[in-house]
């Protein structure tokens, strides 16, 4: 077996060069681990193995024994050399070994340790634009995404998130930026048909205050809820059809109505007809010239009252003639609502309450509507001649319902009690939307 | 003699209501009005001792409303519902309302003036059964309590969601019970049902 100490000078030269690159590589990966703070037995043995490793090639070196005066380490040294080549080949081999598991063990640590560089190529990676910032703006971290946001928006990347965000909430974007909302919660469209929602929240991070800002891709979104506006229009659109059907609907089935009055009346002249030819052509016949009479005066009457149809009937008029058979006169000052609105059903509903009032409580013989339109409303009161009221009158059922039923359609109502009764009521003019007749 | 009003919006049905009662001796016709609102008012002072009211009078004003309310406050007037209407919940509600009497128009048997003897001699006239009607392919009577609430909804052309505030359910149930009688009716659209409900008078939403 062959010491060191006999090798050739080049076969020396060789086995230094060797040992001294493995100690370099040892070294490299000793100091990188210490960067990383990383804790561990590798890293212990690694020290060792450095340590023994670089005494030993010093202690290698051409007469290196030498330099020192102290018999004891000449002797050291000496002996370190007669070593044999095998064993020092074998040192260097495991000196190798080990460097490789570390530099294995160092890539590992790397990987599973979160580094400013690996956060940022996270955020590159997301669909989501991010920007974080302090208060006065200055941008710690933007990803990719909303650098590529901020530039479409505004021509250049974001130098104060503070400004980025007062452009997007004023709607201050470039001309290829389609503005679909302002304020709060900006929501942009960009040229290639992509829909962004900002949002900008602050975080509290190690005691700091820091502005995020995020634009959320909503293209998706943004497509769905249009297509759903378009089918609630059209489904609004059915309805009000519907809605408009229904009344025709009621209108036709009056109209069956009447055609079966008139057959009735068909029926009714034609045996009027008959018992006449009966009464004529039979003396002995046991119906009276009075009851024959009587028969065809109902038949002409109806038929008069069929040939003119009769007109459409005034509502007030019938509130009137209502009013009447209780012994109560109707004054009326102003303008009515137009006949089959809305208004006019609540005037009646309103008129008759104040009607039943003023007959039950208030013995009155005259009731005054004083009817004004003031814009889209019409304020009407009702007022009565009869004994004023008790104290503060109480809403019960009639009143109650009949103030729901005017709040309903959108309308108000008061009442007074003294020193007299009095009922105001203000009732849109126009009907409610979606009750109108629709425009073909 | 009894005294009757009758409470009919259109002339010529009405001038026959008027012929019959005044073809009778035993009645005696006081009033004869179009709007069913007005009718509480001549009930306040007045002797009326009968009413034939119709459910769909003037100005969209319901019969049935009208009578409930005089049934709460007169209670000793006595009312013939008249309708030519099938809607089912009609008769439902009159009775609850305390109505004494109710007659279709065209369907049923008796004549009106023996329905009108029969209730002042304190009977109540009710139909055996109710109209039976087809919907698209199902019969009237296969639709459920709930789903001809839902019906009678729909044809007020609310949203769903509003449909399903007013019932008390949720929007799921309203679809659910939309998609039963879809199924039953053969119908492909919610419109179809709706519409072919209330052009039959199978349910009626304001009334």
């Amino acid at each position: 077996m062959i010491p060191f100490s006999e090798l050739s000078a080049y076969g020396k030269l060789l086995v230094g060069i060797l040992f001294l690159v493995v100690v370099c590589f040892e070294l490299h990966y000793l100091t990188h681990a210490v960067y990383l703070r990383m804790h561990s037995g590798r890293v212990l043995l690694m020290a060792c193995s450095f340590s023994a490793g670089f005494l030993l090639l010093t202690m290698l070196m051409e007469e290196f024994e030498l330099n020192f005066r102290n018999t004891a380490i000449r002797n050291a040294v000496l002996w370190v050399k007669g070593l044999p080549l095998l064993l020092i080949l074998a040192a260097i081999a495991a000196s190798a070994a080990l460097t490789a598991e570390m530099y294995v063990s160092l890539s590992r640590f790397r990987a599973a340790q979160i580094s400013g560089e690996s956060v940022k190529e996270a955020m590159d990676n997301l669909p989501t634009g991010i920007c974080f910032s302090l208060r006065n703006g200055m941008p710690l971290l933007v990803n990719r995404r909303m650098s590529r946001i901020a530039r479409a928006c505004t021509g250049d990347d974001i130098r104060n998130g503070d400004l980025f965000w007062q452009a997007l909430t004023k709607g201050e974007v470039g001309r290829e930026v389609t503005v679909l909302q302002r304020g709060d919660h900006p929501m942009l469209k960009f040229a290639d048909g992509r829909v962004f929602a900002f949002q900008r929240t602050a975080v509290d991070a190690a005691g700091k205050t820091v502005l995020e800002i995020t634009a959320a891709d909503s293209t998706e979104p943004f497509q769905l809820s249009i297509r759903l506006n378009e089918e609630n229009r059209a489904l609004e659109a059915m309805n009000r059809r519907l809605r408009q059907y229904s009344r025709n609907v009621t209108a036709l089935v009056r109209d069956q109505e009447i055609l079966d009055a008139r057959v009735c009346i068909h029926d009714n002249m034609g045996q009027a007809l008959l018992m006449a030819k009966y009464a004529l052509s039979d003396e002995n016949a046991d119906i009276s010239q009075d009851t024959l009479l009587s028969i065809w005066k109902e038949n002409v009457s109806l038929l008069r009252k069929e040939r003119t149809g009769g007109p459409e009937e005034d509502v007030f008029r019938q509130f009137c003639d209502a009013a009447a058979s209780v012994g109560v006169h109707i004054r009326l000052q102003g303008e009515l609502p137009l006949q089959n609105s809305d208004a006019m059903r609540l005037f009646v509903a309103a008129g008759r309450e104040c009607l039943t009032n003023a007959v039950r409580h208030a013995g009155a013989d005259e009731l005054t509507v004083a009817s004004e339109r003031n814009g889209e409303l019409y304020r009407i009161c009702f007022a009565n001649n009869g004994t004023a009221p008790q104290g503060t009158i109480r809403e019960g059922g009639g009143l109650s319902s009949l103030r729901r039923r005017i709040s309903r359609a959108g309308g108000t109502m008061q009442v007074q009690s003294e020193p007299s009764f009095l009922l105001t009521v203000c009732i849109p003019a126009v009907d409610l939307p979606g009750d109108q007749e629709e425009t073909p | 003699m009894t005294n009757v009003m009758i409470v009919e919006d259109q002339s010529m049905p009405r001038q026959l209501f008027e012929l019959f009662v005044n073809s009778s001796p035993d009645y005696h016709l006081m009033y004869s009005i179009g709007n069913a609102a007005m009718a509480e008012i001549y009930c306040m002072n007045n002797r009326i001792d009968l009413i034939l009211m119709d459910v769909c009078t003037a100005m969209g004003e319901s019969g049935l409303t009208a009578a409930e309310v005089i049934k709460r406050k007169y209670p000793q007037i006595r009312i013939i519902i008249v309708t030519s209407m099938p809607e089912c919940s009609f008769i439902d509600r009159a009775r609850a309302a305390g109505v004494e009497s109710f007659w279709y128009k065209e369907l049923s048997r008796e004549s009106i003036l023996e329905v009108m003897d029969r209730t002042m001699a304190g009977e109540h006239v009710y139909p055996d059964e109710l109209p039976h009607l087809m919907i698209g392919e199902a019969d009237s009577s296969e639709f459920t309590g709930r789903e001809l609430e839902v019906l009678r909804e729909l044809t007020s052309g609310d949203p769903d969601e509003t449909i399903a505030a007013r019932l008390h359910m949720s929007v799921w149930t309203v679809r659910s019970h939309i998609r039963h009688m879809l199924e039953k009716t053969g119908f492909e659209s919610r419109t179809k049902l709706a519409v072919t409900a209330r052009e039959k008078g199978f349910v009626m939403h304001d009334y």
